[in-house]
This record gives C-alpha cells, sequence and structure tokens, in this order.
C-alpha cells in the first residue's frame, strides 16, 4: 500500500529527498540540489558516494549561499582529522584496508568528546564499532563513509554510515540465502548471521541500543528495502526502481545532548 | 614488559588507540602473536576504554584456537562484562520485535 510522502519520518524523508534528486540526475543529466534546504548526515552521505560513484556529474548547487558552502565543505574536505571550520564536522571515510581503519575511528571519536553527549563513550562506541565492523565483514565497498552532526537547537544529533557495497540482501544471497529483501531486513534484525550462529548480534543490538537506551530513531535502507524504528513506531518499507539503494545507509538520531548510559549491556546482550 | 618465558603486548600502543572496534583488529592481534616463539602471551588492556562486541567475539574465537597461553590483563570493568557477555551468548537469536510490523510500500508515485 502506497505511503503519502508526508506520514514519512524525518529520517526517511532526508533519504528520499536524495532520492529525488538522484531522480532528475536520471532524467536530465545533471544532480540539482538548487531546492536543497538544510543538509543532514544521511542526505549527505548518500550523495558523496553517488558523486563518489559519477565522478563526472554535473551539480547544480543550493540556491542558498550558507547550505551551498556547507555542502561543498562536506563533499570536498579531505576528510576528519584535518582543519574544523566552525562546528563543521567532515564524514570519515573508511579506507580499504581495515588494518587502517581504527586509526580513522579514533580520529572521529576526539572530535566529538568521544560521544560524552550521545549518551556516554561506551554506547557511541559500540555503535560505531558494531556498524562499522558490519561494512568490513559484508558488504565489498568500493566507497564507505561515516559522519555525526550536533544540531543543539534541534536538539539531537544524527549520526550516518553509508556503503555502496552489495546490500544487505546482496549478503545473504551470496551466502547462499535468496530472499525478498525485507525479509533479508527482518533476517538481519533477528540476529540471523550469513557466516555463523554465534553472530549477527551487531545491528540487532545496535537498534536496540539506540531505540530502547537512548530513545533514538533508527534508519535502515538496503537495496530495495528499508527499515524504521523507533520506540512508538515501526516499519518496513518495500522500495521501488526509484528508492532503491545500490548499498546500505544506516541512519541515527538521538536526543541532544543525550545523558550517559550507565549500563549499556542491558541492550547488547 | 617481556621475560624470556612470556611476551607482554601492550594494544594501546600497538594500536595506537583506545577502543577496539573491528573483528579484524583481533585477528591482527592474534597473527603477531603466532609470530612469536614464546608461548607466554600476556594482553595488557591498559589504556584501552571500551572493545566491541565484535573484536571481543572474534579475540576468543582466535584464542580458542591458538596454541599460546594467552592472559588478559588490566581491562576495566566495561571490557570484562563485554568479554563475559560474548562467552556466555547462547546460540540464540534476538528478541527486535516484527512480528507485528507494518509493511508500506514506497514508490514513485508518491512522491
Amino acid at each position: 500500500m502506497p505511503a503519502s510522502a508526508n506520514d514519512w519520518p524525518d529520517l526517511l524523508q532526508e533519504y528520499s529527498e536524495f532520492c529525488r534528486v538522484k531522480g532528475i540526475f536520471k532524467r536530465e543529466g545533471s544532480f540539482d540540489l538548487s531546492e536543497i534546504g538544510f543538509c543532514l548526515p544521511a542526505f549527505l552521505l548518500c550523495t558523496k558516494v553517488f558523486l563518489a560513484d559519477n565522478a563526472n556529474a554535473k551539480i547544480v548547487p543550493p540556491k542558498d549561499k550558507s547550505v551551498s558552502t556547507y555542502f561543498d565543505f562536506i563533499m570536498k574536505h579531505p576528510g576528519i582529522g584535518s582543519a574544523i571550520k566552525d562546528t563543521y564536522v567532515p564524514p570519515a571515510e573508511l579506507p580499504h584496508d581495515p588494518s587502517q581503519s581504527e586509526a580513522v575511528l579514533e580520529k572521529l571519536r576526539k572530535v566529538h568528546n568521544d560521544g560524552e553527549e550521545y549518551g556516554g563513550q561506551t554506547a557511541f562506541n559500540y555503535l560505531m564499532s558494531e556498524i562499522v565492523d558490519n561494512i568490513y565483514q559484508h558488504s565489498k565497498f568500493c566507497h564507505a563513509f561515516l559522519m555525526a552532526q550536533k544540531y543543539p537547537s534541534k536538539r539531537f544529533v544524527e549520526i550516518a554510515f553509508i556503503d555502496d557495497g552489495i546490500t544487505i540482501p546482496g549478503s545473504f544471497e551470496k551466502a547462499g540465502k535468496t530472499m525478498q529483501h525485507i525479509n533479508a531486513l527482518k533476517a538481519a534484525m533477528q540476529g540471523k548471521s550469513t557466516k555463523d550462529q554465534t553472530r549477527g548480534y551487531g545491528l540487532s543490538t545496535s537498534l536496540k541500543l539506540v531505540t530502547k537506551g537512548l530513545n533514538g530513531q533508527f534508519l535502515l535502507v538496503s537495496g530495495k528495502a528499508a527499515l524504521y524504528y523507533k520506540p512508538s513506531e515501526q516499519t518496513l518499507y518495500t522500495l521501488d526502481l526509484s528508492y532503491e539503494l545500490k548499498g546500505t545507509l544506516v541512519g541515527l538520531r538521538i536526543p541532544y545532548p543525550c545523558p550517559k548510559l550507565e549500563d549499556i549491556y542491558e541492550y547488547t546482550e | 614488559m617481556s621475560t624470556q618465558n612470556e611476551i607482554t603486548i601492550k594494544l594501546a600502543p600497538f594500536f595506537s588507540a583506545s577502543h577496539l572496534a573491528l573483528r579484524n583488529t583481533a585477528d591482527m592481534l592474534f597473527d603477531e602473536i603466532d609470530r612469536f616463539e614464546t608461548k607466554n602471551i600476556i594482553i595488557d588492556f591498559s589504556d584501552i576504554h571500551t572493545v566491541s562486541r565484535s573484536f571481543a567475539h572474534q579475540y576468543l574465537l582466535r584464542e580458542k584456537k591458538s596454541r599460546k597461553n594467552i592472559t588478559k590483563t588490566n581491562m576495566n570493568e566495561d571490557i570484562k562484562e563485554m568479554f563475559k557477555i560474548v562467552a556466555s551468548t547462547k546460540i540464540r537469536k534476538i528478541d527486535t520485535d516484527m512480528t507485528n510490523i507494518k509493511v508500506v510500500s514506497l514508490s514513485k508515485s508518491v512522491c
């Protein structure tokens, strides 16, 4: 049953805005950002990966000068660890060689004060670690990015992860378990692993930690399916070609500031 | 510090990190451990604040297969708890409630 765009959760609307701009590119050959307003991490990372895979795309910048400046900074910045302008925090690109990634994560942690305002360092690092490890274990990415940005006046922090890899359904298919894309997301969230039975806890425990522990929101988009989860609302989405993601996006929104979660283990067992 | 009969690996300077996130990191550690002829290895978690579930799980998998005597030291309470949880996890599925979740179709016609 189709859903009205006005009913979509904010995180999903962010993703749908990216799909709208991508659709224009497919029809008209230019990545038209002229009508884009405020840019948030999920939208920015989808765009960053898309432009990494379409390096010659003609870009029409946002009309709003401050949005255009911010967009330019995010797209062109060499990455976390370099000089940061004001409160702009650039995305971190994950190196292909996982042996170099702990150093990248360490820089991101330092910039965000080890997540002290995002539920505490144990919660923050759990989320960063488990989602990034999934990218390395399953995705076979060409490009992968993560980004966190706090919005004090809006009272939330958004953390996003994206890769352009084989998707969660693709990972199951590779393991010999072909299924509908929404069933693949369901399976992943219920702890089914493509590797062995003692694994498969990272994504599902991360969802539990974000939504129950930190009272946040969780969006997962992979292939032709998406999942939106918050304590009062859970929805699976089947996506047509215009919304399909050739990769995996995880978007988290956590209230800001978020007090330290003293015991994350209630959500990670 | 190491003696003739044992080697100590301090993880924080070894990985230049205060949090250990990835399965690959545990693999790198045990690949290093396997290089030593010494049988007794001490893994020093001083200045490591957290380890991920994935790291802890891979660590335990590799430790089980290793022929070395491996001891962990200087773990803080968070790290001890993570290893405890991973070591005691039975093969079960997570209780993410998806049974009554609604399914909605998103298509271009709705934009």
